[in-house]
């Protein structure tokens, strides 16, 4: 049995480490096949006749062609509970088309998080921000001593601009609201309505600045994401904030330890009025592409809290389940963010993941970096839309996704 | 015969003797000239280094001043004369010291930063020594010591000294270190330590073989099994890592030649330009550079293709590059 997927080194390792147990007490041998070229190359795969038996799929954007080309084999009755049951609605609704269940949430990840040093934080008598106004007072302080307050690096190769396409999710979310991010999603609102113009400007406020990143205004596109993450961890701190993924200590590498009183530590990044704040994931849903019995077998595990609390033991995971009890998870942070994602109120999934994949995939991500490199910013929002297909499949996140 | 076993007679015996011990020792009358070809040779061989320069390299070598201080340690080896071998090695750290210091300099004013994609040639070599460098070592060693007893061989010793490749690891050591690269200086360092161990083994066998073992002239028992005890070490720290490493590129090579058929397998409109195979614990990773006509087969089906021949997991990156010809004619 094959399953095909995005995850790499450590990450696949750790996968099929914790499917050993299935493959012992069923039988069926999986082997894991990961690609960076992940969704040119299943598609490829698919359209040739070479299926996998399944595949770890990061961007429900892509469910809907993997459905309306035939690939994608909907969940079985038996199936479908686990596929559904102690999982967010909201999530639900994504791997949701037309009322039939087509995947199985695997992994979360949270995007909405702000990195910082606790030590460097106590040196300059910060507090975690609460509101964007705390933010915004927190930033100002940074920079009356002198530092610089933001990390900032989009580059990523093949992949350049999704930090900064997930910095720009977060602004709109933040200060345009849920339903305006829902309707972005679908380009019912496109992107160079003012709003989500607005919310690029916003970003741009700061990473176009000559004093808030480090570096100054064109260290955002000379920088790498790694770049940036690792800026964090120097001694003393070259940058004191880094809005970063809950995967940012994998960028970082090293013996650097993750705790709120260790090297390096996160916060949600705030709500615009001081209320709870909103968050947006990204993750890893199971789709199969063959009826097969041992094929259902896999599905059915990997959608287990069994399967969730064998991999949490791991580190670097958080499951979807809210069977997974938190202290299954053997590190401070994945229980953080469980914790922290069970608690949301507004729950969002990554816009760009959501849109077609060539939008959300490759013009939003080239047109932020075209932006931040010195375009107009009207054009490269025009030039966006223009990339937005004249017929879109359906994006499963409209069934259900409501605040 | 010429290489039958022969003492050699003792005003000989004294001759060697002298020239060996009064030069190698700290504050005799070579040092400053000992210091001085340390700091230039290994300067020269850094520059010839970073050429790419054959003739740099070798004159480098030439200019070298260690086959004396060797040649000492492998005398009082022999002999268990522990003064003497410190002394020796003294002289040996010293001139590694100035080497190092010349080469590191050299490395810091031109090449602050190496990559591996632009080392060249005779560099990346010293990053990869194996057991041919053991036996061209353990032959020099050997030369060094034959000609310096025989004095009808005289004659050779400046192929010797060329032989006597302690400079060009020592000059790349101090370049990594300039650089900052630490896995490429520690390569550098293990052929450093397997060259001037093989050497002194070589020496060791040729000055005993052919008539500086003389009993009347040994130190006490002790002395004598410090001496050994030395010998010993010498030939543990010149034959386990280069064991371990050569074992490390045997198992590579071999994994190489599987990568080379399994892509011929995997694309066969493709090219190879460059092959990096490395086998580790817990799995492999290839590195491939390749040019072709048309865009490539997926790398995921490569790495299943290995994967399946090694039964382990295997990483595999690739970077392409086109190739295309365009010829156009027009006539009226």
């Amino acid at each position: 049995m094959t399953v095909f997927g995005t995850l790499s080194d450590s990450e696949a390792d750790a996968f099929t480490t914790s499917v050993q147990q299935f493959e012992r007490s069923s039988g069926i041998n999986v082997r894991y096949v990961g690609s960076s070229n992940f969704e040119a190359d299943l598609l490829e795969r698919l359209r040739r006749g070479d299926a996998p038996d399944m595949a770890l799929l990061p961007q429900p954007g892509l469910l809907p062609t993997l459905v309306s080309e035939g690939f994608a084999v909907p969940w079985t009755a038996a199936l479908k509970a686990s596929a559904t049951e102690h999982i967010d609605p909201r999530l639900v609704g994504l791997s949701t088309i037309e009322n039939q269940v087509y995947a199985s949430w695997y992994e979360l990840t949270l995007k909405s998080l702000v990195w910082y040093s606790p030590s460097e934080f106590a040196r300059l008598g910060l507090t975690v921000p609460q509101s964007w106004n705390d933010l915004d007072a927190l930033v100002a302080k940074v920079v009356a001593a002198g530092l610089s307050p933001w990390c900032l690096g989009i580059r990523d190769g093949g992949a350049t601009g999704w930090v900064a396409t997930d910095w720009v999710e977060d602004l709109v979310l933040r200060f345009a609201g849920s339903d305006v991010y829902d309707r972005w999603i679908t380009h019912e609102v496109p992107f160079s309505d003012r709003v989500i113009a607005n919310a690029v400007q916003r970003f741009g406020d700061i990473a176009l600045s000559n004093t808030l990143v480090y570096g100054g205004s064109r260290a955002a596109v000379r920088n790498t994401v790694t770049d940036a993450a690792r800026q964090l961890t120097t001694s003393p701190s070259k940058c004191v904030l880094n809005r970063q993924a809950s995967f940012l200590p994998r960028l970082v590498g090293g013996r650097t330890a993750i705790g709120p009183t260790a090297d390096l530590w996160a916060f949600p990044l705030p709500s615009a009025d001081g209320a709870k704040a909103p968050l947006i994931v990204g993750g890893t849903m199971s789709v199969r592409f063959s009826n097969d019995p041992n094929v259902d077998q896999l599905a059915a595990y990997l959608a287990s809290a069994e399967a969730a609390r064998e991999r949490a033991k791991l580190g670097s995971f958080v499951s979807p389940l809210t069977t997974v009890p938190l202290d299954a998870y053997v590190s401070e942070l994945d229980r953080s963010v469980a914790g922290w994602l069970r608690d949301a109120d507004v729950l969002r999934f990554d816009a760009s993941d959501l849109m077609p994949p060539s939008v959300g995939v490759a013009a939003f991500w080239t047109g932020m970096a075209a932006w931040l490199g010195g375009a107009r910013l009207s054009s490269v929002l025009h030039e966006i839309d223009r990339a937005w297909p004249a017929t879109s499949n359906s994006i499963p996140g409209q069934v259900t996704v409501k605040s | 015969m010429g290489l039958a076993r022969k003492r050699i007679d003792d005003e000989q015996w004294k001759l060697v003797e002298d020239s060996l011990y009064d030069r190698a020792r700290p504050g005799g009358p070579a040092t400053r000239n000992f210091i001085v070809f340390s700091l230039l040779s290994s300067a020269i061989a850094s520059m010839g280094l970073l050429l790419n320069s054959a003739p740099a390299v070798i004159g480098a070598m030439l200019l070298g001043p260690f086959i004396t201080s060797l040649l000492a340690i492998a005398g009082a080896l022999i002999h268990g004369w522990g003064r003497r071998l410190a002394n020796a090695g003294a002289m040996l750290a010293i001139g590694i010291a100035m080497s190092m210091l010349s080469s590191f300099i050299v490395g810091k004013v031109f090449a602050p930063r190496l990559a591996d994609a632009q080392l060249p040639s005779q560099l990346l070599a010293l990053t990869k020594p194996g057991l041919l460098d053991l036996g061209i070592a353990l032959l020099a060693g050997l030369a060094a010591g034959y000609a310096t007893l025989r004095t009808e061989a005289a004659g050779a010793l400046s192929g010797v000294a060329v032989s006597v490749t302690l400079e060009p690891p020592l000059a790349a050591m101090g370049l990594f270190l300039a650089s900052r690269d630490g896995d490429a200086f520690r390569q550098a360092g293990l052929a450093f330590v397997t060259n001037l161990g093989a050497l002194v083994l070589g020496a060791t066998v040729a000055l005993a073989w052919f008539g500086f073992a003389d009993r009347s002239k040994r130190g006490t028992r002790t002395q004598a099994g410090i001496g050994i005890a030395i010998w010993v070490a010498l030939v543990i720290a010149v034959t386990v890592p280069l064991a371990v490493y050569s074992q490390r590129v045997i198992r590579n090579t071999a994994f190489e030649v599987q990568v080379g058929q399994s892509v011929r397998d995997w694309d066969p409109s493709v090219h190879i330009v460059t092959l990096d195979a490395q086998v580790a614990k817990g799995g492999a990773t290839v590195h491939l550079e390749i040019t072709g006509p048309r865009k490539p087969e997926p790398a995921w089906r490569l790495a299943e293709i290995l994967s399946d021949k090694r039964g382990s997991r295997v990483s595999v990156s690739v970077s392409f590059t086109l190739t295309s010809e365009d010829e156009a004619l027009s006539t009226r």
